[in-house]
């Protein structure tokens, strides 16, 4: 079986009257594994469901290898999907689940049992066969709705949001597994979830949606590193905002004047282009801490304030460091035996301004304290 | 297996057509609501306001009250019916806080017991305690004795005490299941220095109130309609009775009776209304069994099973006279009857077994018109816009608020002389009447059940289907039947039941004697001199028919728990996002 | 996919699909039941339908005699009071009625003739069957209907009842209105029960119009249950509610057949009437019911009136020599001795309607103060042997007088005649009820006064 490749045009969909996805375009190429990231209620599901054929679109196309799918019955498409609860059948047992659909295709009997035993066999769950659903754990109900999704040998695998239910410890392994067996089966992959690790850890590329609209589509590492938007910005990881005006000095350089930092200027390593209220986005792994009296290494900007509070998170320290009244999140390496720096202790922040992003916020309407925004959990 | 490169069926040309295949039964759903509820009842208030020379007017009206008795059995009717209900709910009330107190659990028999009251006719336990109460006269004359009250008195308030103490487990259990869940936190409050008082003020009444609004205005919805109970008292002056009696002599054109029908309809209807606003929130009338995954704790405490026991053993000995004159052979005027035999049951299993033969025919189909109705009906409520929600929403509040009497009168007015296309028969000789009649009554409680069941068939197990390539079809009868199957299993077995009992309608509309339905034998039987054990008999054998049902809900159930299938899920969803609607997977 | 043919596939696709093989048993049985339903309307066979009042026990003593005699027939009854039969069929088309109509009362086969739902059934031809038992014309004159038993009416009671209380056993119907009766009788309504109705025409024609009222207001006020059908009557009086009921021969000698401790006895004056079998008018199955007519009437239909639960005179003559306990079975000719010559049953199917609605609106929905104003009215006569008063005793005396009186004189009677059952009959018999009722309310109500008044001048 060749993977296919799947390509959406100016692709739309609205329900009654209100638009959930609005000019959608991308392409996937065949076998990659191909995750569509967002918070909820950013038509990410719908996204899916137009995929499988539960919905139609109301304008644009699907393409899958090239053909225009958007008209079919989702039976012609051979897409297997995996639903978010699983929506396993709960009056029959895995082995008919998982055979469903070839015997709706009036497969012979012992045909159906060689392919549904082998699926059985390859996501390691033949021990559980004659089990109702309700009799298996989560990460076994998975397995189940994989092979049910599997078994018909698609060339689109659709997964809606699969690691909602799980444990973190079993998460980490069901999306390790997940990737080994699309690797080996060479499926094309389309994986909707509103969990950015999910995203990041395993994707080939990631499309990051949010309010009906496409806003970037990249590596895991080209939206973390150089998210498009403010929204993906905020969206993918955690990251300080600091509002303030941008001016620009020449082609290379540029200075920021912010209410709290005050005005700093420096050489970007990519050409400025614009001017005016912006945002200065920095990760919080980005910025170091130093004792005031510090030597101050000139590459950096350094901005003095006081720690205002502390985490500890095992593998590292968080802080939030009071700079200029805004809170600005730290992120620093733990070592054995180091306690944290008090509250209360004056510090130096430092970053470097090459590691900055800085967007443009016309409105300026920004809180006016440093923003911390993790992902919603 | 990649197909995507045949040719492409269109998706939507087959989706038109299911559609129309659902609007043509929504059509036929809509025909049977406007056949046989709409129009029978719309003819019978035409008829109640038409004078008699055949003009509208008040004529009728000014005719029925012009009679002081019509006035009484207003009047006596509202009394009792009322004061039923409101004994019954709080002498329920009152108990319901001494198990929620006590933690008092009932084992899931007992609760389904408290159901009893609305599988068996309140007339049994009439005449059972007109058996033990015996002298002469019976609990009417005891009471005017004791009390030293008028006779027309203690005549009602032996038919409230009788209905009351009828309804009575019914509304306690009512009570019971909405307020059971809080018993434990209650217990831990009080724990922490809260009065029970405070407690019970706060928030065992609160919790209980849409449960007892419910169970009150159900109870006197049945005691308006009551029709045997009062006659085996030999009280007339109710609404009921009266308007029996003017069908009986002057048949089913009688614009009076139509006009008393009517007003029971009317009367019923703002009692129900009343109690809308108290039953707003959800009323859970589902028994531990079927929402529990976890079998309920069996260690009651001492004072919760001696006041179980107590409760059993009170309603025993009510029915003790049921029981004593199933056995007795003869009994006249003495304490305990002389002689006891078995031929009783013999008889009624000899002779009677064709009112049970026809009880489920009548009953069967009864409850398979309500499902067949009220699926579709269910559905189409769930997918209708707002307006038309609240009408139809007015529809089955009209639907369960009809009495039997009401119902029967109206069909015995509108359907005389109407044939049977095929068979040349009146289609009031058929009992087919009788069937459409029942399955009237019966369909809210049908409904209730349909849209949970319903509800409870989330649409992601559809679209799974769907997105294996199974036709809509093998959908609904592989994968929404089977997972609906316990629900209209349920059902069916309460419309049924509700239907075996239904007797206003039974002594209105049974075409024959050979044809009536259990509940009017009994009554015919125990109303007739030598029939009177073999009545008592029936009574006891149709009682451990009941149970048998009750065990055979009950056993189905630990088998499902045996097999770790929890039922709430499919059945009982706890919230409703998982619809049986697509809007939920749109944000 | 796989290539095997279509049909080997579903063959073998099967065992994975339990759930979907039980459904489709499930949904074959379902379709059974059907079927056993419409097989259950659309009746096989021959079916004569009989409409009749007559107990349960004893047709279905007659269906199985008749059903094992002519296989391939079944009996159908359709059972309810005769006060209901003209408006029952009526409310149906020719065609679509019950073929036989069977009954006690003869004033209800004279109402059916008049609204035109009899069958002409031919001049009466058994010899076996004489024209006349005693006084009694046993078939219909006019050939519409014939006489299948005889039936006397009386009263029943209980023997160990009577005699814990000390009540000497009634003779006649004037026994039962007497004080010490008090509370002690039941019987039912002459619109539900048309033995009932038979009972009350009796009286009334025997002690005429206002006097005949009288004595059925002092017994209905001496009633502890107006019964809901005919037969509460017998089975509250067999098993000891009550002490004494009027009754219809057979329920009683049934009941005591069933070994309560009963007695019945004719009442003087008795009226003893033919209870009558007729072809209805647009029967479904004419010749069917014409041969159910012909089996009551035969030798062997006749006997089975002598069975112990029936109990009834057969009008046969010859029936009787089969009779093994004769003694203890009442003799057609004592009954007959005794029986009131003059019985009308054309007067009394002409105030049907009225003395029922009468009946209904005075006594059976005024029962409960009629039953209070009698205890009232023996607690002052009890004051009055007591301390004699004359002033409180002509109060008493109007007040009985008030009470125990027709609402509306014999004269009036011919306004109200021949009432049908057109809505506008209906409902002027309606208005008649509603005078009725206010009637007996005030009268009730005047009457409670004038006896406190007594009451007030005895006592000191």
């Amino acid at each position: 079986m060749n993977p296919v490749t799947i390509e959406a045009r100016q692709l739309a969909f609205a329900y009654d009257d209100k638009p959930v996805l609005r000019d959608i375009n991308f392409s996937i190429a065949a076998g990659e594994l191909f995750t569509i990231l967002g918070p909820s209620g950013s038509g990410k599901s719908t996204l899916l469901r137009l995929l499988a054929g539960l919905d139609r679109p109301s304008t644009g196309s699907l393409l899958l290898n090239g053909v225009p799918i958007g008209d079919t019955l989702p039976a012609i498409r051979t897409v297997g999907m995996v639903f978010q609860h699983f929506a396993l059948w709960p009056h029959m047992d895995v082995f008919a689940n998982v055979a469903f659909a070839l015997d709706e295709a009036r497969m012979a009997a012992t045909e159906i049992r060689q392919r549904v035993e082998a699926i059985l066999k390859l996501l390691e769950i033949e021990h559980k066969r004659d089990a109702r659903p309700d009799q298996l754990s989560i990460g076994q109900q998975q397995r189940v709705a994989l092979a049910r999704a599997l078994v018909i040998e698609p060339s689109v695998l659709l997964l809606d949001d699969p690691f909602s239910n799980l444990e973190p410890e079993l998460r980490l392994q069901m999306r390790q597994d997940l990737r080994r067996l699309q690797r080996r089966l060479g499926i094309t992959t389309i994986l909707v979830t509103h969990d950015q690790d999910d995203a990041l850890s395993i994707s080939d590329r990631v499309a990051m949606l949010a309010d009906g609209l496409i806003q970037q589509v990249g590596t895991p590492a080209a939206i973390y590193d150089f998210p498009a938007t403010v929204t993906v910005a905020r969206f993918v990881g955690v990251t300080n905002f600091l509002p303030g005006h941008l001016h620009r000095l020449d082609e290379f350089s540029l200075r920021f004047d912010s209410p709290h930092i005050g005005s700093h200027a420096w050489t970007s390593p990519r050409p400025v282009r614009e001017e005016g209220q912006s945002l200065l986005c920095i990760r919080p792994h980005a910025l170091k801490i130093q004792p005031v009296d510090s030597f101050r290494d000139g590459r950096y900007i350094w901005l003095e304030g006081h720690i205002h509070s502390s985490e500890f998170q095992g593998e590292s320290l968080r802080y939030h460091v009071e700079v200029g009244g805004i809170l600005l999140c730290i992120k620093q390496a733990h070592f054995t035996g180091c306690p944290a720096i008090p509250v209360g202790t004056p510090v130096l922040a430092g970053f470097d301004p090459c590691q900055a992003r800085i967007y443009p916020h016309p409105g300026g309407d920004f809180p006016a304290i440093g923003f911390a925004a993790s992902s919603i959990g | 297996m990649n197909r995507t490169n045949r040719g492409y069926p269109l998706l939507f040309p087959r989706q038109n057509w299911r559609h129309y295949a659902l609007r043509s039964l929504q059509f036929a759903v809509a025909l049977y609501l406007l056949a046989f509820f709409l129009f029978p009842v719309g003819f019978l208030f035409l008829k109640a306001l038409q004078n008699p020379d055949g003009t509208m007017g008040w004529g009728i009206i000014a005719l029925l009250f012009a009679n002081p008795v019509s006035w009484e059995s207003l009047q006596n009717s509202l009394i009792v019916a009322t004061g039923a209900a409101c004994l019954a709910g709080s002498l329920a009330l009152a108990a319901a806080a001494l198990f929620w107190k006590s933690d008092i659990r009932p084992s899931p028999f007992m609760e389904l017991c408290g159901f009893l009251p609305l599988f068996m006719p309140a007339f049994v336990l009439a005449s059972s305690l007109d058996i033990i109460v015996g002298g002469h006269g019976g609990l009417p004359a005891m009471l005017q004795n004791l009390l030293g009250i008028s006779r027309a008195n203690a005549s009602l308030l032996s038919l409230t005490l009788i209905e009351a103490l009828h309804y009575f487990p019914f509304i306690l259990i009512a009570l019971h299941l909405s307020t059971r869940a809080s018993s434990p936190q209650a217990h831990a409050m009080a724990r922490l220095g809260t009065s029970w008082r405070r407690l019970i003020r706060q928030v065992f009444v609160p919790l209980a109130l849409p449960g007892l609004a419910f169970a009150m205005a159900l109870t006197f919805l049945k005691v308006i309609d009551d029709l045997a109970t009062p006659l085996a008292l030999g009280i007339t002056n109710m609404l009921a009775p009266q308007a029996y009696h003017r069908i009986a002599v002057y048949g089913a054109q009688d614009p009076l009776a139509a006009l008393i029908a009517a007003i029971l309809f009317i009367t019923s209807g703002l009692a129900w209304f009343a109690s809308l606003g108290f039953i707003r929130q959800n009323v859970n009338l589902f028994p531990a069994t079927f929402n529990d995954n976890k079998p309920p704790p069996t260690s009651a405490s001492m004072r919760g099973r001696f006041f179980i026991t107590f409760l059993g053993v009170v309603y025993l000995g009510c029915y003790a006279g049921l029981i004593l004159s199933s056995l007795a052979g003869v009994w006249s005027h003495t304490p305990l009857p002389e002689t006891y035999v078995l031929t009783h049951y013999l008889k009624a299993f000899r002779f009677e077994m064709s009112s049970l033969y026809n009880t489920l025919i009548y009953c069967g189909f009864a409850a398979l018109i309500d499902i067949l109705v009220a699926l579709p009906l269910a559905h189409a409520i769930a997918k209708a816009p707002p307006h038309w929600k609240q009408r139809l929403g007015w529809l089955v509040a009209g639907t369960l608020c009809i009495p039997g009497v009401t119902l029967g009168i109206a069909y015995l007015a509108l359907f005389r002389d109407i044939q049977l296309p095929l068979s040349n028969l009146p289609l009031d000789a058929t009992g087919l009447l009788l069937t459409l009649a029942f399955s009237i009554r019966g369909l809210p409680f049908a409904l209730h059940i349909c849209s949970l069941a319903l509800n409870s068939v989330p649409a992601s197990y559809i679209e799974a289907a769907r997105t294996l390539g199974c036709a809509p079809a093998k959908i609904v009868s592989r994968i929404v039947f089977p997972m609906l199957r316990f629900g209209l299993l349920l059902a069916f077995t309460l419309c049924f039941s509700l239907a075996a009992v239904d007797l206003s309608l039974a002594a209105l509309l049974v075409p024959n004697e050979n044809n009536a339905p259990l509940a009017y034998s009994i009554y015919l039987h125990i109303q007739s001199p030598s029939g009177m054990n073999v009545g008592s008999a029936l009574a006891i054998i149709s009682f451990a028919l009941l149970a048998l049902i009750l065990f055979g809900i009950i056993h189905r159930l630990h088998r499902r728990q045996g097999s770790h299938r929890p039922l709430s899920p499919p059945l009982f969803p706890t919230h409703r996002t998982t619809g049986f609607a697509h809007e939920s997977s749109h944000h | 996919m796989g290539n095997q043919s279509i049909s080997g596939r579903i063959m073998q696709a099967h065992w994975i699909t339990r759930p979907y093989s039980t459904m489709t048993r499930r949904l074959l049985r379902c379709l059974a039941f059907g079927i056993a339903l419409l097989g259950a309307i659309s009746a096989h066979g021959e079916v004569i339908t009989v409409a009749s009042s007559l107990p349960k026990d004893f047709l279905a003593i007659y269906k199985r005699a008749i059903e094992a005699q002519y296989p391939g027939t079944r009996i159908q009854y359709v059972n309810f009071p005769a006060t209901h039969t003209t408006s029952f069929l009526r409310d149906r088309a020719p065609g679509n009625r019950p073929d036989v109509f069977w009954g006690s009362a003869p004033d209800i086969f004279l109402m059916l003739r008049r609204h035109d739902l009899l069958e002409f059934l031919g001049k009466a031809d058994d010899p076996g069957i004489p024209e006349y038992i005693g006084h009694l014309r046993i078939n219909d004159e006019n050939g519409y209907f014939k006489g299948q038993a005889l039936s006397g009416y009386g009263v029943m009671w209980n023997a160990r009842y009577l005699k814990a209380r000390g009540i000497p056993p009634p003779g006649n119907w004037q026994d039962l209105a007497h004080a010490a009766y008090f509370g002690h009788v039941v019987m039912s309504s002459p619109s539900r029960s048309s033995t009932t109705h038979l009972m009350i025409e009796a009286i009334l024609q025997d002690k005429g119009w206002q006097d005949g009222w009288s004595l059925i207001l002092r017994i209905a006020a001496n009633c502890g249950l107006i019964s809901e059908r005919s037969a509460g009557v017998p089975s509250t009086v067999s098993n000891g509610r009550f002490g004494a009921g009027l009754v219809v021969d057979f329920l009683g000698l049934s009941a005591r057949h069933a070994g309560n401790p009963v007695a019945f006895t004719y009442a003087r004056p008795t009226v003893v009437s033919v209870a009558n079998i007729a072809l209805i008018k647009g029967a479904r199955n004419p010749s069917g019911g014409k041969r159910f007519i012909d089996f009551t009437l035969s030798a062997a239909g006749q006997a089975l009136l002598l069975h112990p639960e029936i109990g009834r005179l057969p009008v046969r003559p010859a029936s009787y020599a089969s009779l093994k306990d004769s003694e203890t079975y009442s003799q057609i000719d004592d009954v007959l001795a005794q029986s009131i010559a003059e019985y009308d049953p054309e007067v009394s199917e002409t105030r049907y309607r009225i003395v029922g609605a009468i009946f209904d609106q005075l006594i059976t929905y005024r029962h409960q103060e009629l039953v209070d104003l009698n205890r009232l009215l023996l607690q002052t006569q009890q004051a009055l042997a007591r301390h004699p008063n004359p002033l409180a005793e002509v109060l008493v005396e109007k007040a009985q007088a008030l009470v125990f009186s027709p609402p509306i004189s014999e004269k009036r009677i011919p306004e109200l005649q021949k009432i049908s059952d057109t809505p506008v009959d209906i409902a002027r018999l309606a208005s008649y009820e509603a005078e009725w009722g206010r009637l007996a309310k005030t009268r009730y109500t005047e009457a409670r006064l004038l006896i406190e008044q007594a009451q007030s001048r005895i006592r000191p």
